[in-house]
């Protein structure tokens, strides 16, 4: 869980949203601006809090918490291979590592650049 | 403050490139320092917790076993909201509910504890166990 959602609850993008109600990216962020919900961007996303969306539109069935639910995936293929075979600790960190390198290309890129010394 | 790589798995893990959460947890990550790599003797120590604590109720999770031998061998404290390492004998937790990254001299304020089984239900066949 982020900060982000540790504060605000989870995040919906605003696509989603769009595709849910059958309507424009452009519409739903109208409504949403009209009922006062924080419209958040980040680089090309944007998000908003879904606690806000269902209070304001009593949406109860957007909800759950995805989180856990990836969580419970994670630790699932971490024991168990697709065909739900038990799975070494060897086989499930050369799993972590080969997912490795792209994940650490993300966070290389959140870096701040550092000055080039002459 | 440090995250192991298979911390780093787990937090990604299903999201695509794509997903609002990437930037977001990149950008947390770029504020530590490189993941902790998992070496053969935390491989080793997460095997014997993961066999060790299988009997707990809920068992301790692959992941997290590898997490808490990570703590052990490397001599550090687990900052964790999750309470599914309390039984972790040795294990220095502290628990960080309502943690504020952006004022981390809150965290320093508090102290941490050692884990390990309790008398609870979800510990009670682990001193069966064990004798």
């Amino acid at each position: 869980m982020t900060e982000l959602e540790r504060r605000y609850g989870p995040m919906v993008e605003l696509s989603q949203l769009a595709e849910y109600f059958h309507a424009a990216q452009r519409a739903v962020r109208a409504v949403l601006e009209r009922e006062g919900i924080p419209i958040l961007q980040f680089g090309s996303t944007t998000v908003v809090p879904l606690r806000a969306v269902e209070t304001a539109f009593g949406l109860d069935d957007l909800t759950g918490d995805e989180d856990a639910y990836r969580r419970a995936r994670y630790d699932m293929q971490a024991r168990l291979h697709a065909d739900g075979t038990p799975k070494t600790m060897e086989r499930h960190l050369a799993d972590v590592r080969a997912r490795g390198p792209r994940w650490r290309a993300v966070i290389e890129q959140a870096k701040p650049a550092r000055p080039v010394s002459s | 403050m440090a995250v192991t790589e298979t911390i780093v798995d787990e937090l990604f893990f299903g999201l695509t490139l794509d997903d609002w959460k990437v930037p977001v947890l990149g950008a947390i990550l770029a504020t530590l320092p490189d993941p902790v790599a998992v070496s053969e003797a935390i491989m080793a120590q997460a095997v014997d917790l993961e066999t060790r604590y299988s009997v707990h109720q809920p068992p301790l999770s692959r992941p997290d076993a590898l997490i808490a031998a990570a703590a052990l061998r490397e001599g550090r404290i687990l900052i964790t909201r999750d309470r599914d390492f309390h039984c972790v004998e040795g294990l220095r937790v502290l628990d960080s509910h309502g943690f504020d990254p952006s004022r981390a001299s809150l965290i320093a304020s508090r102290a941490p504890v050692f884990a390990g089984p309790s008398d609870r239900p979800c510990c009670r066949v682990l001193w069966q166990s064990e004798g």
